[in-house]
C-alpha cells in the first residue's frame, strides 16, 4: 500500500508524463484544449479534459494518484488510455469527474493577501527607495533580471546590489561601470548602480573542462539613501543573515517575472549541474559544482526567465540561503550565496 | 524500478548531514551518474542524491557500494540542461 510520500512521487512523476503527452498534441489538439480549458467544455480525448490531479485516499488509508476530468464521458473513456489507467511506480491512479470549479467572490479573491502579494507586475515597476527582489536591468538594454538583495563590504563600507553575473555582466561581456537602470529603462535618471565586479563564468575549451560554483555579480549602488536596505518586495520576513541551505527546507523568493513564489529544497551540494547559456537551437554550456536545486510548491514553477538573481530565503526565518541562476518549467537551480558573499568579500543588508 | 521525476525530500533528522557522507558527495564517480549531491530521503534521513538517465533501471549496485550504506536516491536527468537567461521584455517567445 503506497504511502503518502510515494503518493507525492508518483504524481511529480504523474505529472511530468501529463505536460509530455500535452505538449506533443497535435497543434489543433493543442488549441481545443486550451479551448476547452478556457471555457471548461468537455472534448473526445480523455487527455484534453484532465484539469486537476493531486495526491488522494482511498477509504481502507491507500494514498493514489488522483485525476480529475471536465465530465463524467472522459471517466468512462479514462480505461483506454495507459497513462490514467497504470499505476504510476506503484501507486494507484484514480480518475474522477470535477466540474470545473467558480470561485464564490472574485471581488473578496483579490483582496486576499495572496492575490496580491503574487502579482508579478509589483515587481516590475519603477521603486523608490529600492526594495529587494524587483526587476533591474542594463541602462538602454534589451534584457532584464532580479535585484536580489543589497550587501555591504565590512561595517560602513560602500553599498552593492548583488545579483548574477549573466544579468549585471551579461555572461562575461559587460564592462566595469556599466549603469543598471530600475526598472528596465532608457532614462538615465533610473540608474541605479553600476557593475564594479562579477566572477567570470567558464566555459570549455579544447583540453579543458573547467567547473564554476557561483553565477554572480555585484553592482556599486550609486545612491544609497534611495536603497531600501533589510526590505523583500512582498515578502514580510526578511533577515539579511546568512543561512546554511538543507533538504527539505521550504524556501521563498521575490523575482522580477514570477513574484514571490515558494518551494522545496531537493538536493545541495550537487556537482555536475550543466546549465545553459545559449539558446536551445545553439546551447552554450556551463558546468556547475555546490549548486542547489529546487522544485515548485502545488506544482507551480519556483522561477522562470527574468527571476534570475533572486535571493532564495528560508521562508521560516527569512534568512539568504542561495542565490537563484537557472531553472526550467520544473526546477530551479541556484548557487550557494555565501559562497557569492564570500568571493565579493560584502554581507547581505 | 526506474528512477523519480522529482524527489521530494523530507525534514532532516539531524541539523547536518554526517561528515562521510560530505567526502561521499564530493568524490562520487560512477559511470552511470551524471549529477551528484546530497539530499534526504522522505523520512528524513540524509542520503547520497544521484541523477542518472531516466530509462535506467534503479538502485545501481556500483553506486550503493560506493555509499558506503548510506541511502541513496535516484533522480531521473534533465532531458536538456537548465537554463541560464534573463528575460527580453516586448520580444515574442
Amino acid at each position: 500500500m503506497a504511502t503518502f510520500g510515494e503518493a507525492l512521487e508518483a504524481l511529480e512523476e504523474f505529472r511530468a508524463e501529463l505536460i509530455n503527452v500535452q505538449m506533443n498534441a497535435p497543434i489543433p489538439l493543442a488549441q481545443a484544449m486550451a479551448f476547452r480549458a478556457r471555457a471548461g467544455e468537455a472534448g473526445e480525448d480523455p487527455m484534453a479534459n484532465v484539469h486537476a490531479t493531486g495526491v488522494g485516499i482511498r477509504d481502507d488509508g491507500q494514498f493514489v494518484v488522483k485525476v480529475y476530468m471536465f465530465d463524467a464521458a472522459s471517466v468512462q473513456s479514462a480505461g483506454s488510455v495507459s497513462l490514467l489507467s497504470t499505476p504510476m511506480q506503484g501507486v494507484h491512479v484514480d480518475v474522477e469527474h470535477l466540474p470545473v470549479q467558480t470561485a464564490f467572490d472574485r471581488v473578496a479573491l483579490r483582496k486576499t493577501p495572496a492575490a496580491t502579494v503574487g502579482n508579478p507586475g509589483q515587481h516590475q515597476v519603477r521603486r523608490r527607495p529600492v526594495p529587494g527582489g524587483v526587476e533591474i536591468g542594463p541602462l538602454g538594454g534589451n534584457f532584464v533580471g532580479t535585484l536580489g538583495c543589497f550587501v555591504r563590504r565590512g561595517s560602513d563600507g560602500p553599498l552593492f546590489v548583488l545579483s548574477n553575473n549573466h544579468v549585471l555582466a551579461n555572461v562575461n561581456r559587460f564592462p566595469v561601470g556599466t549603469p543598471f537602470t530600475q526598472p528596465f529603462s532608457a532614462n538615465g535618471n533610473d540608474t541605479v548602480a553600476t557593475l564594479s565586479s562579477f566572477e567570470p563564468i567558464q566555459f570549455p575549451s579544447p583540453g579543458s573542462q573547467p567547473r564554476n560554483v557561483i553565477d554572480a555579480a555585484i553592482a556599486v549602488v550609486t545612491d544609497p539613501a534611495q536603497a531600501a536596505t533589510g526590505k523583500m518586495l512582498n515578502i514580510k520576513k526578511y533577515v539579511p543573515q546568512l543561512l546554511a541551505p538543507r533538504p527539505g527546507m521550504t524556501v521563498t523568493k521575490a523575482g522580477r517575472t514570477t513574484g514571490v513564489t515558494t518551494g522545496m529544497i531537493r538536493a545541495i551540494r550537487v556537482r555536475g549541474v550543466q546549465v545553459n547559456y545559449g539558446t536551445r537551437q545553439n546551447p552554450i554550456i556551463a558546468t556547475f559544482d555546490n549548486a542547489i536545486t529546487i522544485v515548485g510548491n502545488a506544482g507551480q514553477p519556483f522561477s522562470n526567465p527574468g527571476d534570475s538573481g533572486s535571493v532564495i530565503l528560508d521562508q521560516a526565518s527569512g534568512r539568504p540561503v542561495a542565490l537563484l541562476f537557472a531553472g526550467d518549467a520544473s526546477t530551479t537551480t541556484a548557487c550557494d550565496v555565501s559562497a557569492a558573499c564570500a568571493r565579493f568579500n560584502v554581507h547581505p543588508v | 524500478m526506474k528512477p523519480v521525476r522529482i524527489h521530494r525530500p523530507g525534514e532532516p533528522k539531524t541539523p547536518q548531514p554526517p561528515p562521510r557522507l560530505l567526502v561521499l558527495a564530493d568524490t562520487l564517480h560512477d559511470p552511470s551518474v551524471i549529477q551528484c549531491g546530497i539530499t534526504t530521503t522522505n523520512d528524513g534521513r540524509w542520503a547520497l542524491y544521484v541523477t542518472v538517465p531516466a530509462g535506467i533501471d534503479v538502485p545501481i549496485a556500483s553506486v550503493e557500494r560506493s555509499a558506503e550504506g548510506f541511502p541513496v536516491v535516484y533522480e531521473a536527468a534533465l532531458d536538456e540542461p537548465v537554463r541560464a537567461g534573463p528575460a527580453f521584455p516586448g520580444r515574442k517567445a
